[in-house]
Order: C-alpha cells, then structure tokens, then sequence
C-alpha cells in the first residue's frame, strides 16, 4: 500500500468508479495536496455513488487541505481524518460529514498492529 | 461524581466546580472547563482583598446556567454581611461569567478582586489515568486578555480570558481595584474561550447544541424541546417530576458530533462520556422513541456515516462494524488512544439495525431505511463474517488492540463483569448471551426491512432461517439446566459460564427465549437473588463476585432495568414490567427525579433506600432515557401498522396517567392508562417490594 493521494484519485478517476460506499453521496469535494513548494489540487465529483475527477481548483462542498505526507497516510490506514483534523495536520473547509464519507473509499491497510501510530 | 461539586453543561462542554464556584482541578479530579475531552481551565480561583469567598447558597438556574451567592470569609463563624458576591456563570462555547458585588454598607468600600486562572489542557483519558503531559506550555498577555496556550507540535489549544472591566492581567490571573459607593455595586463579565488550532490557521471554537450559544435562544429552545414532547399529567406527583427532569437532562446531553450539522444525539454521560458512543446512544433513541424520535433519526445517520470498511486493529476496526466511542482529545489526536474512531464493541452493530426498524415502526420514516440500506447491510453481514470468533455461529468479541482496547466489548464492560459462579473469569473469545439476542431481532427485523423496503425477499427469507437456527441452537447450548436459566456467556471452549446475571432479561426483549422457557426467567428476575425490591441487581445474590457496590456485579442500572421491562411486557408479563417500574421509579424519587447510572443492590427492607454507586455518572444518558422507556412499557405502546397500540398495566399507587401528543406515523395520538397493577400502598413505601414500617 505505497500509493501516493495523487494517483489513487487518478486512479479513482480513470476508472470512471461508482462507488457503493458513497450511494447516498452527492456532493463535491476538493483535496488541496502540498507536496514541497507545489501544491496539486483535486475535485471529486460524487453524484449517487458515481466519482468523477479532475485538477479543478473550484468551490467544493467541502475542501481538505495538508500534506501529501497527511493523504498517504491516511489512504494506507495509518491515521484516520479524524486524528489528521485534531492534531492540525489536516485543515478542512465546508461540510466535514463528506470528510467522514470520502474517507470510506481509501483502501486502508489491512491488519496494521500496535499502538502509537503517530504519523 | 461528589454531590458537593456544582455542573453545567452544553454538549461536550462542561464545567464542573466547587459550591464556591471556584475550580482548584487536582490531575486526576474531574473538576474544571472541558471541552472536546480536554481540560481547558483547571484552575479558576476568586479572591477579595486576599481572601476566599464562603457559599450563601448555589441557584442550578438551568442545565447549562448557575449562580453562586458568596460572602466573604470562609469559615462559618465569621461571615461579613455588609458585601456579597454573586457569580452567574453560563456555557457559551466556553463559559460567561457575571461577577457582582454588592455593598450593603453607608460606607464606599475600596476592594482588590482577583481571579487566579490556569489551565493544565488535560485530555480526559489522562485524567481518569493521571497520565503525563508531552508537550510545552506558553501564557502571554495579549491586548488584556490572559492567553494560556498549549502546543504539541501541530497540536495547538487555548484558554483565551478576557473581561468587560479594565483589569490588571499577569500571567496567573486578573485583578481588579474595585471602588463601590454606600448601597453601589460593582460587575463585570469575564469570558472564558477555548481555541483549537487547525491547520491552515483554521480555528475551531465549542459550539452550542443550540446553534446560537444566547441564553434566550438556549432557554428558547429547551422550551421548544420540551413543548414538543408529549404531556404527562398524573396523580402521582414524583413521576410528574421525573419525567420533567428526564426531558431536561435528554436536552443537555444532546451532543453535536463534528459532522451531524445541525443535527444532535444523545451523549453517554457526565462528566466521561461526553461524547458519542454507538451503544449508549443507540440505546437512549430507543427509550426515548415515543418521546423525541429525532435522536434516533440522528444517530443511525451518524453512526451509519462513521460506519467501518477495514480491517483495522488498533482500532478494532471491521468492515460493518458500528462504532463504540469517538474522542477529541491529545490522546486520540496522537494516537496514542484508538479512540478516532474505536470500534471495539460488539453489540452496536446489532443493536444499529434494530434501532432502525423500531424508528421505521414509530416514525414511518422510510426515505432513512433505504439511504441507508448498505449500512444495515453491512452490520447484518459483520454478524456472521467478523462476529463468529469461536467458529460456532454466536457473537463473540475478543480485542485485537492488547494495549489499549477494550476487554469486555459488552455493555458490562469491567474487567470482572463476566464470571463463572464460583468467581473464575473465563478466557477469550467470550459471547455474551445478550449479543446472541441482540443478533436474532436484528436479523429478525432486518427481514422485514429487506421485504418491506430493500425489495429482497430472498434476503429476508435467509434472514428468518437465519434467525430461527440461532434460537433454537441458543435455547439449547446457552440454557443452564440445574439452574434454568440462560448462561451469561460461552467461553472459549463453548462451555457454559454459568453465573445468573441481568442479561436473561434483555434475551426476553430480544425474543430469542422460547415461549416454554420464559416462564423461569421471569421467575428469576423477579425472585430473590436477582430482584432488590429496588430493581433487578446485574449479578445474583449467591454468585461468588456478587458485590451490591461492584460495578456490573451486584448494582442495579436503571437502564438496564427499563430494556427488561420491555422484555417482560414484550413477552405477556404486563405485571411483573410494573413492579420493576415501579421499583426504579420509586428509586428516582430519592435523587429528585435525576436517576444516577447505579445504585447499589442492598435488599430495599435493609437500606430503605437506594444507595448510589460511589462514581457514578450522572445525568447519564440511559439512565436519563430509562423513566421514558418505563413510560412505554407501563402504558403498553406498541407501533402496530399506521396505528398506535395503547394497552396499559399500571402499579396501583401510580392512579391515573395521561400522555398527550405521542408522536409518530399516525400523527399525534393521547395515551390514558390507571393503576391496577397491586404492588404498592402509599409512595415511598412498598411493602411488597420489601419496605417495613418503621
């Protein structure tokens, strides 16, 4: 589970997905990545499950910004939005629910063990 | 908690203190401003002219507003009467503070009053654990306002102070010269703000459950919630009182998770439990039901959104798997606790389908069940795929998190709830007999959602086999023969733990209990090792780790008592249901109508009252929602097509009951019901349930 934010949303997006988790999800949301001096943006589009993306910089329902650090590791399972959000590594803008939601889709990793996973 | 320390609350912000006003929090005392699990003032100290203040009286003015009448001088033999002060302190995402002071002399006075502020940002996990903090701490004076800020790296939280009176601010407090003429008075208002540092220089504040944190709109709305409720009207004055109190403490334990918008649930309780947790809030939208369906419509949305999808086992995390407890604090944040989410329990996922069939059956609510039909889903399928953890067909639950989960995944969570007769513990995994009942309704009820909504009969089918298998294997494996009744648990091996526990009850609620079976454990919960006079104990007198004040094994939970009157009505036993009513009714009668987490499980002949569990929680969430449950069962409501069933069985001494404007698919429907039910004489002294005459 090496995948960086970038090309699992890429991935995500050339899949054309529809998504069973996010059924009931309608809705737009934006990830602002910062990786060094750049900073990649992502807009999903979720209409009833279906995802589209795109590198649209527009207004989003809900827009999550930080570290590509932050993403990776919240896609690989190591820390939850949540835990990103209080500890100020994750800012997030808009309707946090679409947070909890999108964050269904990250593969995770199965079976991480121990405690202290401090990212 | 102590009943000399003064709360307020608001969602999860609190305010504990002493009857002073004062807050002087030790590392591991409950005492103090918290907001999102984490201490923001521990230290809250008011002086004049140097010296401590004495309580006149203490006004608790509203759930989230009190005032405190002070004199100087703190001793009781002295007290100066020529100057009061008086402290109103209100939440308000933090807390408002009027500080007046009044001379009563036909002398001007010159006074230096001081307020000593500090705050030790404890989580509230290290609280409860005296645990160390990690990161630095910086206070700065800023514009006359006393920052006290605490920084972890990125995680950064403030305490920000500030007055409407000029006032000399140092870095342990603020001072003010004070000059008030004969017969004047002086006031100011200090405010007392959290801050919790985002990235990207967001800020987030505590907010009001209420949208707007102005007393108006708070006291505004407290009346909304409460018009809206159904009306009692009784003869019987305590219950009057109780059910006013059981509305009001639903109110304040309202709680606004992060993502739920504009929408609340029920918290699980002061001052831990501030927070959400899939057990205590599944089970208070269902006692609350017939009352205020709102909560139950919130917590399957945000249960359902925080729902699991991967194996996760610091977080005990499965696909399907309904979350135990969300935290806010240091500890979550750092992952140093598994709580962002934790879903280390092993009945909320059940329990999460049954609460969206019994919210379906009340409000008609059908939009609910098919949105959410994936996640209903999802916890039916945990239960065969994740939950089996013998290979046996039975829930079971044993921690994959060793260092920081949980135990006991069960609503009887200490270390010792669950034992053999003879004291032993059993290994792990353990099924909890309950979680087997609490598995056979949702698939049972899952079933007709699946015919009714999910246009899948073939599924629904399934799920009745299902079902059906369970029940007859459990009524065979699960029943103690030589004691008849059903074990609290299989251990690892399969075999029987054999102690008689509480749990037998909440199997009749579920329906799992054949019909010919149920007969004995009615006898039981009623009998003498398992009933108090009072309510049923969680362990029965004569089991080796019996203990009247242990936690799970001898204490009596209203909450738990209120789902086995359902059972007993649920099951055709109308007049025992009233008799445990009436016993834990009787019980909140002693603590003013607010009914604590636990009472200890002493013989009611021998105490004459019940005597409450040192630590308890309270207003606690269930016990909260039990009197409202009680409600239910005594006057037999029960959802029945577009219809509402109204079939009373009422203790005598209750006489005649009203309740007007029961909500749900038919509109609004009045339930009337009178006490015919013999099991008391006069209120406060039931010979039947073991009361003497002095």
């Amino acid at each position: 589970m090496t995948a960086s934010i970038v090309e699992f949303l890429d991935d995500l997006g050339r899949r054309d997905a529809h998504e069973p988790l996010l059924a009931r999800v309608s809705a737009t949301v934006r990830f602002d990545i910062t990786d060094g001096a750049r900073t990649e943006h992502r807009l999903l589009t979720v209409d009833h499950g279906e995802v589209r993306v795109s590198d649209e910089t527009q207004m989003a329902d809900c827009v999550m910004g930080g570290d590509r650090g932050v993403f990776d590791a919240m896609l690989a399972g190591r820390t939850t939005a949540m835990a990103a959000l209080l500890r100020g590594e994750l800012a997030v803008g808009g309707d946090p629910e679409l947070l909890v939601l999108i964050q269904r889709v990250f593969p995770g990793s199965a079976a991480v063990a121990g405690e202290g996973r401090s990212s | 908690m102590s009943e000399n320390l003064v709360q307020i609350l608001d969602g999860n912000t609190f305010v504990v203190s002493d009857t002073r006003g004062d807050i002087e929090a030790s590392a591991t005392d409950p005492t103090g401003l918290f907001s999102f699990d984490t201490r923001f003032l521990s230290r809250w100290v008011l002086t004049v002219d140097g010296h401590r203040l004495a309580t006149l009286s203490t006004d608790d003015l509203e759930y989230f507003e009190t005032r405190f009448f002070l004199v100087p001088g703190t001793g009781t033999v002295y007290v100066d009467a020529t100057l009061t002060v008086i402290r109103q302190r209100a939440i308000d995402e933090g807390f408002r503070e009027q500080l007046t002071v009044l001379n009563h002399d036909d002398k001007p006075i010159e006074l230096a009053i001081r307020v000593d502020a500090g705050s030790d940002f404890a989580d509230l996990f290290e609280v409860k654990d005296a645990l160390k903090k990690q990161g630095t701490y910086v206070t700065t004076v800023e514009d006359g306002h006393l920052v006290m800020a605490y920084e972890r790296g990125t995680f950064r939280r403030a305490t920000t102070v500030s007055t409407t009176r000029p006032a000399e601010v140092d870095e342990g407090g603020l001072q003010f010269a004070v000059h008030i003429d004969p017969h004047g008075s002086w006031t100011t208002e200090l405010r007392v703000q959290p801050t919790l540092f985002g990235a990207g220089g967001l800020t987030m504040h505590p907010r009001s459950t209420t949208g707007g944190g102005a007393r108006e709109e708070m006291l505004g709305d407290l009346e909304r919630w409460i018009d809206q409720a159904p009306r009692l009207t009784c003869d019987w004055d305590p219950l009057s009182t109780t059910y006013r109190r059981s509305l009001v403490d639903l109110a304040a334990l309202r709680f606004r998770p992060v993502i739920a918008g504009a929408r609340s649930l029920p918290a699980a309780g002061l001052p831990w439990f501030m927070t959400m947790f899939g057990r205590d809030s599944i089970f208070t939208s269902l006692q609350a039901l017939p009352f205020t369906p709102e909560l139950a419509s919130t917590t399957l949305r945000v249960l359902g959104d925080w729902q699991g999808v991967r194996t996760d086992d610091f977080r005990d995390e499965d696909p399907g798997r309904i979350v135990h407890e969300m935290r806010y604090g240091e500890l979550a944040a750092f992952q140093e606790r598994p709580h962002s989410p934790y879903y280390g329990n092993a009945d909320a996922t059940p329990l999460y389908v049954t609460l969206m069939d019994e919210y379906e059956l009340w409000t008609g609510d059908a939009d609910l069940v098919r949105d959410f039909e994936p996640e209903a889903r999802a916890a039916l399928r945990w239960i065969d795929d994740y939950a089996d953890l013998q290979g046996n067909g039975y829930i079971a639950y044993q921690r994959r998190n060793e260092q920081t989960g949980l135990e006991n995944q069960c609503w009887k969570d200490s270390w010792d709830s669950i034992s053999y007769r003879d004291g032993r513990l059993p290994g792990f995994p353990r099924a909890t007999c309950e979680l087997q009942g609490y598995a056979y309704d949702a698939k049972m009820r899952g079933a007709r959602l699946a015919r009714q909504f999910w246009n899948d009969p073939a599924y629904a089918d399934d799920l009745e086999r299902q079902a059906a298998d369970l029940k007859r294997r459990f009524n065979r494996d699960f029943w103690v023969e030589d004691g008849e009744y059903f074990a609290l648990a299989l251990d690892a091996d399969g075999a029987q733990v054999d102690a008689l526990s509480s749990n037998i009850g909440h199997l009749l609620w579920s329906g799992i209990v054949d019909d010919d079976k149920a007969p004995a454990i009615v006898r039981h919960l009623l009998g003498p090792r398992l009933f108090s006079g009072w309510g049923v104990r969680t362990l029965a007198e004569g089991e080796a780790r019996y203990n009247p004040i242990g936690y799970h094994v001898g204490t009596i939970w209203p909450f738990d008592n209120s789902f086995i009157a359902w059972g007993l009505r649920r099951y055709g036993f109308a007049t025992e249901a009233a008799r445990i009513a009436a016993g834990i009714l009787d019980a909140a009668e002693y603590y003013a109508g607010r009914l604590p987490e636990a009472f200890g499980g002493y013989e009611r002949s021998q105490t004459r009252y019940p005597v409450q569990y040192p630590t308890a929680c309270s207003p606690q969430a269930w016990s909260t929602g039990a009197p409202l449950l009680f409600l239910r069962t005594m006057l037999g409501l029960e959802p029945v097509g577009e219809h509402l069933v109204v079939d009373p069985a009422l203790p005598v001494g209750i006489g005649r009951i009203e309740l007007l404007g029961i909500p749900g698919r038919w509109g609004s429907r009045d339930a009337f019901g009178r006490g015919r039910v013999q099991v008391e004489s006069v209120s406060q002294l039931r010979p039947e349930l073991g009361d003497t005459l002095p």
